[in-house]
C-alpha cells in the first residue's frame, strides 16, 4: 500500500472541501504537495531510513495540504496538514501559525512552525523544491527538532545588487522525539536562533546559530546518576547529565545560474546532555541544468563523537561498586555514533511545471564500529551499502 | 519492445513547455501604465522583482503562465534561470511561507489588460506586440544591459 489509506482519504476530503472556497476567490488559498518515493538497499544485513533489500514505498511517501487564510490585509493564518506513509512518523498538523506582514521589510510569525536549521529544513518534505530524492542524511536526519512553538521575526533589506535578511526566532518544543533508539518527550526551553542570509546575483550565503536548554526526562539515566551521586562519585554522576544546552552552528553557500549549480552546507552540533553526540556534518553538491533534466552529484560526510567516560569508580572494591561501574560503562557502550560518508549521483526530470521525476543512487560507507545511520540486523556486518531511490514529486 | 520504446518516447515528449527554448531572435519588452512613475528598469531590477526580492518599491510584477514562449525568453534573457529551477524556487518560498510568486496572466493580451487596469504593475510581453496608447515600454531585451 503506497500510503496509509485513512490519512490519504482525510487529506483528499480536506482538499475537496476547500477547493470550492478557492474557486470563489475567497481569502482562502489552498495549495499542496506530495511525493511517492520508492527505494531499496543492496545490503540484506542493513536497513537505512527504512529501506531494506526489497523495493519499498513506505518510508518517505507523503501528501500535504497547506491552507492560507488571508484574515486581514496583512494577516495570514497558515496551516499545513501532513500525511506520512511511514506510520512511525507523526501525521497531522505540521504547521499552524499566524503571519503579520508589517511591511516589505518586516514579517512576524507566531505559532507552530518549522525550525529553520538548514537551507532546506523548512521544505524538507517538499521534494519538488530540491534536486535530490533525499537531502543528505548527515544533515537532514531528524536529530534536531523539526518544529517549534514560538515567535519568528524576519527583517530584510535589499538594493539592486544585494539582498540581505536576518531572521530570529524564540520558542519551545515539547513533542515526542526519537533519539538513541528511544522515543522521549523532552522539554526544550529558550529555544532560539538567528539566521543571516545574503544574496548577490546568483550567489547566496547563509549562516545560523541555534540553541536550546533541554531536559530529556530519561528516568533510568537519572536514577543511575542519583545512585552514583549517593555513592560519592559526583563527576561520574554529572557525566550522565540529561539536562543542558544544545547548540548548532550552520553555514551554507550556493551558486545557481542558467547552466549549473554548486551548493555546500556545514554544521557543528555541540551539546551538554550525554545522549546528544558532538556532530560535524557537511556536503557539497554540484549539478548541470540540461532542461528538462538536472544532473547532479553530492559528496557528504558526518563525524559523531561522545565524551570519554569518567574513570572514577575503582574496580574490585566491592561487588556492588563493580556493578555500578558496569552499569555506567554500559550506558556509554549503548551510545550510537553516526559517522557516515556518502557519494550520490542523481537525475531530476521536470515533467511539467508541477510534476518532477527523480532518481538517485547513493553509495554509503560508515564505520564498522558505529551505527552510521544504519539499522543493523547483523552486528558483524559491514557498514557499506548502495541505496537506489526514485520518486514522483508534485506541487499544486 | 516496440510498445515500450513508444511509451518511453511519449513520456519524454510530455514537458513540451520546457523545451520551448528561447530562440536567438526572440525578445521581450516590459510594459507598464503611462501613469506609473517608472520610466526604465534594468535586468537586475527585473530579476529582483520577479524573484520576490526588494528593490523596486511598490511595483507589482505580472508573469505569463508556463508554456508561453515569452515566459521562456524572459527566464533565459532576464532572470537567468531555467523554468525548473524557478518552479523549485517558488515551491520553496511558498511552502516555507516566505514569499508569494508573481501573479500570472494566461497570455500577453491578458497581461496588457491587467497592466492597463492597475497602476504600478508591470508585465512582459513578446517584442513587437501592438500596445494600446496608455501603456509604455520600460525595458527591452534587445538593448544590451
Amino acid at each position: 500500500m503506497l500510503l496509509n489509506r485513512y490519512k490519504l482519504h482525510l487529506t483528499l476530503c480536506c482538499l475537496c472541501l476547500t477547493l470550492p472556497l478557492q474557486a470563489a476567490e475567497s481569502p482562502i488559498e489552498v495549495s499542496g504537495f506530495g511525493r511517492i518515493v520508492g527505494g531499496f538497499l543492496d545490503n540484506p544485513e542493513l536497513s537505512y531510513q527504512g529501506y531494506q533489500d526489497e523495493l519499498s514505498f513506505d518510508s518517505q511517501s507523503l501528501a500535504a495540504l497547506q491552507i492560507d487564510w488571508h484574515a486581514m490585509p496583512k494577516v495570514t493564518v497558515t496551516t499545513q496538514l501532513l500525511a506520512h506513509s511511514d506510520s512511525n512518523r507523526n501525521s497531522g498538523i505540521e504547521w499552524l501559525y499566524l503571519t503579520y506582514d508589517v511591511n516589505e521589510q518586516w514579517q512576524i510569525r507566531v505559532g507552530k512552525q518549522r525550525t529553520p536549521f538548514f537551507r532546506y529544513s523548512d521544505v524538507q518534505n517538499v521534494g519538488f523544491a530540491y534536486h535530490w530524492v533525499t537531502p543528505p542524511q548527515q544533515l537532514y536526519n531528524g536529530v534536531l527538532f523539526p518544529t517549534y512553538d514560538g515567535l519568528n521575526i524576519k527583517y530584510r533589506i535589499g538594493t539592486q545588487d544585494i539582498q540581505f535578511s536576518l531572521e530570529g526566532y524564540f520558542g519551545e518544543y515539547n513533542d515526542e522525539y526519537e533519539i538513541a533508539n528511544l522515543t522521549i518527550q523532552p522539554e526544550i526551553k529558550n529555544f532560539a536562533g538567528l539566521i543571516g542570509h545574503v544574496k548577490w546575483d546568483y550567489l547566496s550565503a547563509q549562516i545560523g546559530f541555534h540553541r536550546g536548554d533541554i531536559n530529556l526526562f530519561m528516568d533510568e539515566l537519572n536514577g543511575l546518576a542519583a545512585i552514583l551521586q549517593q555513592a560519592g562519585y559526583q563527576d561520574t554522576a554529572d557525566s550522565l547529565s540529561t539536562k543542558g544546552r544544545v547548540e548548532v552552528l550552520f553555514a551554507s553557500l550556493a551558486y545557481h545560474n542558467m547552466d549549473y549549480f554548486v551548493e555546500a552546507e556545514i554544521i557543528k552540533l555541540l551539546s551538554e546532555p550525554l545522549v546528544f553526540p558532538t556532530l560535524s556534518s557537511a556536503y557539497i553538491s554540484a549539478g548541470l541544468y540540461l532542461p528538462p533534466f538536472t544532473l547532479h552529484s553530492t559528496v557528504a560526510t558526518s563525524h559523531a563523537s561522545y565524551p570519554q567516560p569518567v574513570n572514577e569508580i575503582p574496580m574490585g572494591l566491592a561487588p556492588q561498586v563493580d556493578q555500578l561501574a558496569m552499569a555506567y560503562r554500559q550506558v556509554y557502550a549503548a551510545l550510537e555514533k553516526d559517522s557516515l560518508g556518502s557519494f550520490a549521483v542523481g537525475v531530476r526530470y521536470d515533467l511539467s511545471e508541477n510534476f518532477a521525476l527523480k532518481a538517485d543512487i547513493t553509495r554509503l560507507r560508515g564505520r564498522r564500529d558505529e551505527r552510521s545511520f544504519f539499522d543493523i540486523t547483523h552486528h558483524e556486518s559491514g557498514r557499506a551499502a548502495t541505496l537506489y531511490q526514485f520518486s514522483l514529486e508534485w506541487v499544486f | 519492445m516496440r510498445l515500450l520504446h513508444l511509451f518511453m518516447a511519449s513520456i519524454l515528449m510530455i514537458p513540451v513547455f520546457f523545451t520551448l527554448q528561447a530562440q536567438q531572435d526572440e525578445h521581450i519588452i516590459v510594459i507598464t501604465q503611462l501613469d506609473t512613475q517608472l520610466n526604465n528598469v534594468n535586468k537586475t531590477m527585473l530579476r529582483n522583482l520577479y524573484m520576490g526580492n526588494l528593490g523596486l518599491g511598490d511595483i507589482t510584477p505580472i508573469a505569463l503562465a508556463p508554456g508561453e514562449l515569452a515566459r521562456s525568453v524572459f527566464n533565459v534573457r532576464v532572470v537567468g534561470l531555467t523554468e525548473s529551477r524557478i518552479q523549485a524556487y517558488w515551491a520553496q518560498m511558498r511552502f516555507s511561507g516566505r514569499k508569494q510568486r508573481p501573479i500570472e496572466a494566461s497570455d500577453p493580451a491578458e497581461a496588457i489588460l491587467m497592466v492597463q487596469s492597475t497602476v504600478n504593475t508591470i508585465a512582459y510581453v513578446p517584442a513587437g506586440t501592438v500596445l494600446p496608447k496608455d501603456v509604455k515600454i520600460i525595458f527591452t531585451s534587445q538593448t544590451p544591459q
